[in-house]
């Protein structure tokens, strides 16, 4: 796959680092933009750090994107790398049958986040992104 | 007392207008081959931001000028202050 890969400086980005109840942060919060066989894509990457002292099975995040006039342009929220399945509807089972296929996330220790958004799907500019960490279970 | 007067004036006049001549970006959606090699960019990197434009739409972002080709981060950095997205 020929990959053209921009890193973004996401200095504003970082600004949006978000607490839920102080069991896990996000880090290293980045966006690139991506040309995969012409197929443009944004990406949002960060770490997932579990803060507290249990382990962590899954954490949901928020992206959104808005305009210059702060008008919300797009959403979209995720899991963890380690969580992944549980947004994936083709994998069969309930949400508790699939959060028993996680990997939990030690304490102390780093889970991925990744979310790519087609840009056909955000359709117009944007210059500020939100990324919101919404739910840890 | 003539001449002091329209130096002042003079003076006045490139204040007020120095602002926004400064605060102008070039809309990188709009732009032509020649005003983006005015800002900074290769021919070729020029031509490739017009044909990532009509290929893939307008762009939604500076930063996605990172997603075309041949476009590099020192192009990048050289232009990004300058250009725009927004109408």
């Amino acid at each position: 796959m020929t990959r053209l890969v921009g890193a973004l400086s996401a200095v504003l980005l970082l600004a949006s680092v978000a607490h839920a109840g102080e069991r896990a942060v996000l880090e290293n919060v980045k966006t690139e933009w991506q040309n995969a066989y012409g197929a443009i894509i944004y990406t949002v990457l960060a770490d997932v750090k579990n803060v507290s002292d249990a382990p962590i099975q899954c954490a949901k995040i928020k992206v959104e994107l808005f305009d210059k006039d702060g008008k919300l342009v797009a959403e979209r929220s995720g899991y963890n790398v380690g969580a992944e399945v549980l947004e994936q509807d083709e994998v069969p089972g309930s949400v508790d049958e699939k959060l028993q296929r996680v990997k939990p996330i030690a304490p102390g220790h780093t889970d991925l986040f990744r979310l790519s958004l087609d840009k056909t799907d955000i359709g117009k500019p944007f210059r500020k992104v939100n990324v919101v960490l919404v739910e840890v279970k | 007392m003539r001449g002091r007067r329209y130096i002042l004036a003079t003076c006045l006049l490139l204040l007020v207008s120095w602002p926004a001549t400064a605060a102008e970006k070039l809309n990188l959606n709009a732009a032509t081959k020649e005003q983006l090699v005015a800002v900074g960019l290769s021919e070729s990197q020029a031509l490739q931001v017009i044909g990532h434009r009509e290929k893939s739409g307008p762009l939604l972002q500076v930063e996605e000028l990172l997603a075309v080709p041949q476009m590099n981060k020192a192009a990048f950095e050289k232009i990004h202050e300058h250009v725009t997205v927004d109408e």
